[in-house]
């Protein structure tokens, strides 16, 4: 381990002042003054207009009037709150997200170290490979949304059709053996409650470029040296994987979970564009929620700062764990 | 024969990754009312070439060009010049609080960027800094990409302090140390930070949205949102316009890239 | 090591390029013999070049002022986010084109009352050269936000190429629909445009599409039903009548089969879907023309009336007006003034025709004449307007689309009836917390 070098108390100023001022006049005076309005109420329009309305917001949030009884047709979750919550859309926002989360951050961690395994290799156009393997993320500006309609489209999608010719095949063979299989229903995807989120959860994997680099870098800087002795030993590509790599890209490991778990808790891009097809609020994700409950009308600004800060709390808990959790995991190289 | 499996593995991946791509570059060479079409084509029959002159020619593309080149090279030329030097004294000066302010650092890595955009837009707002390149570009010189700041620290903990000893001890200042040493042996994280930092900003649509008003001003991201209308898009010529805006930054990846694998280490060494 | 001078000349620099627009923005001259006038406004690469055009027109006839063009492209939302952000900061433009259906909600507080400016015979000569409805439109009590400039109604798109599909299909010609027909006659017309080609069980060919329920909107005037009351405060959509609208907007879907269900189309953008000959009709706007008319359906497609309902025949107009800020020195308030005037002029508005997908406000401005247009049915952008009508605006236009949107899809998917529909709107407290929801005043 390395460790720093003594310095007169002056010296550093000069080397952090752009990021001190940065940090204080742009990020935690804003997020200070989050805090403060998130016990207020403000409609964003006028300075004039904002009220002191102590904890209101919070507990408007999550208010729950249990006199009333949750029906059959109601969500499953309100069960779990005993009662009718106030703000349905609050606790819709949630589920949203967390069902994203839980799916999404396994999988797009999985698909990023799989690419990663495929491109550290020393092959002749590797770098090509790379290349092609890294343009979604460059890709995802403009253009993207409009792909991803057609692709996810059920009626001329790629998606769909290639599940088509499976399906095909698939009664053709049955046929052949005298099975009747039923008509097909193409899934609808986005424009459906049940579709919408298996759609983003792929279109997020198809954004893991970022991730995938970070992995690759780790892969390469594994010392090739633990590789010979591990073959002298005569161990198989399995074993050569779970005790060399894994150990070794433990922190690329831990960094991209801790990245892609906030990232999927503050996912905003996707529902974002997304937000006019989406069927039943199925893609109403946490912060798609504060920002529509912060601009668009009636905007509610206090309402939304109270939000924002619920989420710091939980990202922050979620964060500690993750690396409460790695100590256990993560392998550090000691000198 | 192993190694052929590996390249058949890599195409197929690439396909299916790529598959996206080669849509767009299909529609761009398609005419309006074949566009979504459900006949299945590899390759357009009658590729509409016209489709990429018009998308240049509609809009004052160049001018876009050039705005987006400023802008991006201004701020990741700030971005490069702040984190690294924030990444120095996280990583190799000893000060009170220091561990405070790197859990600060890291903790800002959490905020969601929306928290920021009434603030951002009041501050800069009194600033006069409005329909000007200045809140894209000075917050990079303020080292807000503070993902990059880590990077550089890490790598900089990674040499060995030795290595350094002997010039302070010369009388090197910390700022030659910095200048002269380390940030040349740093290469690759600055050439990290530069591709990564350059897609950013090469495709960053909102802020350029909040702040710019005049269509000279525009950069490419904000200026091909011109094709997209309320009841129809002109989706080929989008695409044509998307995919030429994009050549600079896949350029600047596939160049650079063999620095990437070095640059991206998170570990200390 | 670095030397000192340079490093004082570019410390310098920074500084004057950090802050010498801070200096002018706050000690700069307040005023200015040549006026700068800033216009904002939004839209597409049309839209844009349109304006260029009226400006440079202006300035042209009017040499002492200036007109900055300050636009957000795409679509109205964003425009409409950076207008309030930019208002609350108090920087807002001095003239700014606002849509009808989203201006209540900062007019109050920001645009200025157009009623004062203009004298009482020049209100009443716009009321008398503009279209119907298009000063209404911009109209809250007895004040006037906006003047309008162009607008746009709905009306029927058919696809030649479906009908000729569905006639080969069905081996009997489908005749085209009278200028009067009724909405039976045009229930059986999709019901004859619906197409299953090859016998899958799914449809292939729609006979109709609404993407949303805002365009369904002449179909609900129609059946007799309406949103607002005259005093646009209480909610009366929920009569026999709105039953039967949204009985109709569940059977064009559910019992004639003639709509794309949820999904069936699915994302695919009604343009798209009227291209490719998915649908073989659509309701839309004249802004949907130019598109046509690039692709090469542009020969092989007709647009027909809206059909008359039991309550009489109504198409749905939507206007643009430009409207000045609140808070204007004298010297801009008139240059604003002089500008607002022009768009109202024939040679602006001649422009605005020009465009081939915006109606002007004014009558008298020719569009849409020669005989291809009298062919395609164009023409019936114009003559509508005699049976066109407003959704009166309110502040609460967001919460009623919200409201919609949400239980829509339950009324879709036949799992709630239209009464309970209708019922379910009026509770919600997107409805109820903004209007009058009961029967007390009919």
């Amino acid at each position: 381990m390395s460790t720093a070098q003594t310095t007169s108390t002056g010296t550093f100023l000069k080397f952090l002042s752009p990021w001190l001022v940065g940090t204080s006049v742009l990020v935690l005076l804003p997020v200070i003054a989050s805090l403060v309005l998130s016990f207020t109420s403000w409609d964003g329009l006028s300075i004039h207009d904002i009220h002191w309305v102590g904890s209101a917001n919070y507990r408007q949030i999550f208010e729950v009037d249990s006199s009333r009884e949750v029906g059959p047709n109601d969500p499953w979750y309100w069960r779990l709150l005993g009662g009718i919550p106030k703000d349905a859309q609050f606790y819709k926002s949630v589920y949203n997200t967390t069902i994203f989360a839980v799916f999404a951050v396994p999988l797009g961690l999985a698909a990023a170290l799989g690419l990663a395994l495929l491109l550290n290799q020393p092959l002749r156009g590797i770098s090509a490979f790379r290349t092609i393997y890294y343009l979604p993320y460059i890709l995802s500006g403009v253009g993207t949304i409009l792909l991803w309609q057609w692709l996810f489209n059920p009626d001329v999608g790629l998606i769909n059709l290639f599940l088509k010719y499976l399906v095909t095949l698939w009664t053709w063979t049955s046929g052949l053996f005298g099975h009747q299989t039923s008509p097909w229903s193409p899934p609808a995807w986005l424009y459906s409650p049940q579709g919408c989120k298996p759609a983003v959860i792929l279109m997020n994997l198809w954004g893991m470029g970022g991730a995938m680099l970070i992995f690759l870098a780790a892969l390469q800087n594994v010392p090739p040296h633990l590789y010979a002795a591990a073959q002298l030993d005569g161990a198989n590509r399995r074993q050569k994987f779970r005790c060399i790599t894994l150990p070794q890209i433990s922190p690329a490991i831990l960094f991209n979970l801790i990245a892609g778990l906030s990232g999927a808790v503050r996912s905003f891009k996707i529902p974002y564009v997304l937000q006019h097809w989406s069927q039943n609020d199925g893609l109403l994700f946490y912060m798609l929620y504060v920002y529509r409950s912060a601009f668009e009308s009636p905007a509610r600004i206090g309402y939304a700062s109270a939000l924002i800060w619920i989420l710091f709390v939980v990202l922050f808990v979620l964060t500690a764990l993750t690396l409460l959790t790695s100590r256990r995991w993560v392998h550090y190289e000691v000198r | 024969m192993r190694t052929l499996l590996q390249y058949l593995g890599l195409i197929l991946v690439a396909i299916l990754v790529g598959m996206p791509v080669w849509w767009a570059i299909n529609t761009s060479l398609q005419p309006l009312e074949s566009v979504y079409s459900s006949h299945f084509q590899i390759w357009p029959d009658h590729p509409q070439w016209s489709n990429y002159t018009d998308a240049v020619s509609r809009l004052p593309f160049l001018r876009f060009l050039f705005n987006s080149l400023i802008i991006t090279t201004t701020a990741v030329f700030g971005t490069v010049l702040s984190t690294s030097m924030a990444g120095y004294v996280f990583a190799r000066l000893r000060w009170t609080g220091r561990s405070w302010c790197f859990g600060i650092l890291m903790g800002t890595l959490l905020i969601p960027s929306q928290v920021y955009l009434i603030p951002h837009f009041l501050m800069f707002e009194r600033l006069g800094w409005l329909n000007t390149y200045k809140p894209l570009i000075v917050p990079g010189f303020l080292a807000m990409d503070v993902f990059y700041v880590f990077l550089f620290r890490q790598f900089f903990r990674s040499v060995p302090l030795a290595y350094t000893e002997a010039a302070l001890v010369d009388g090197a200042t910390h700022w030659t140390i910095y200048r002269r040493i380390l940030l040349p042996m740093s290469k690759p994280v600055v050439i990290t930070v530069i591709v990564m930092n350059a897609v950013f900003h090469w495709q960053d649509l909102m802020t350029p949205l909040i702040y710019l008003n005049d269509i000279e001003k525009f950069p490419l991201a904000l200026g091909l949102r011109m094709y997209q209308t309320m009841d129809g898009d002109w989706v080929n010529h989008l695409m044509a316009a998307s995919l030429l805006s994009l050549i600079p930054v896949t350029l600047l990846f596939f160049l650079t890239q063999r620095y990437l694998m070095r640059g991206l280490v998170l570990t200390e060494k | 090591m670095i030397r000192r001078p340079a490093l004082l000349l570019v410390m310098i620099f920074i500084g004057w390029w950090l802050f010498a627009d801070t200096a002018r923005h706050l000690w700069g001259p307040t005023f200015t013999t040549k006026p700068e006038l800033r216009f904002a406004h939004y839209g597409s690469w049309q839209d844009y070049e349109m304006w260029r055009a009226v400006i440079s027109a202006f300035e042209r006839s009017h040499p002492g002022t200036t007109i900055r063009q300050e636009y957000t492209p795409g679509f109205g939302t964003e425009y409409e986010n950076k207008m309030r952000r930019a208002f609350s900061a108090g920087i807002g433009p001095d003239v700014l084109l606002v849509q009808d259906e989203t201006l209540p909600r900062y007019a109050q507080t920001t645009l200025a009352d157009l009623s004062t400016l203009l004298s009482h015979d020049r209100q009443n000569e716009l009321r008398l050269t503009s279209r119907p409805t298009a000063v209404d439109s911009f109209t809250i009590g007895d004040r006037l936000f906006a003047l309008p400039v162009y607008g746009g109604n709905l009306l029927i798109y058919l696809n030649l190429r479906c009908l000729t599909r569905a006639a080969d299909f069905y081996h009997e010609p489908i005749v085209l629909p009278s200028e009067d027909w009724t909405i039976e006659e045009f229930r059986n017309f999709c019901r004859k445009l619906t197409c299953d080609f090859d016998h899958d069980g799914r449809v292939d060919q729609f006979g109709f599409w609404h993407p949303w329920w805002g365009y369904f909107l002449p179909f609900v005037w129609s059946m007799g039903a309406d949103l607002l009351d005259n005093s646009r405060t209480q909610w009366r959509f929920d009569d026999n009548a709105a039953i039967s609208a949204m009985q109709l907007y569940h059977d064009l879907l559910r019992t004639d089969r003639v709509c794309p269900p949820p999904g069936a189309l699915g994302q695919m953008r009604q343009d798209i879907a009227f291209l490719t000959g998915r649908t073989a009709t659509v309701i839309n706007g004249p802004w949907f023309i130019p598109l046509l008319e690039e692709s090469d359906l542009r020969n092989e497609y007709l647009v027909l009336p809206i059909p008359r309902g039991p309550a009489g025949r109504f198409t749905r107009v939507t206007w643009d007006g430009i409207a000045m800020s609140k808070n204007l020195n004298l010297n801009l308030r008139s240059a604003a003034s002089d500008f607002i005037g022009f768009t109202q002029s024939k040679p602006a508005q001649e422009i605005f025709a020009a465009s081939r997908r915006l109606i002007p406000s004014r009558t008298d401005v020719p569009m849409f004449q020669s005989p291809q247009d009298v062919r395609r049915g164009l023409t019936r952008f114009i003559t509508s307007f005699e049976y066109a009508r407003l959704q009166p605006i309110n502040p609460y236009w967001n919460e009623i689309n919200q409201a919609f949107r949400k239980y829509q899809y339950d009324l879709l998917n036949d799992r709630i009836s239209p009464r309970e529909f209708l019922n379910r709107i009026s509770r919600d407290p997107l409805i109820a917390g903004h209007f009058a929801v009961g029967a007390q005043t009919r």
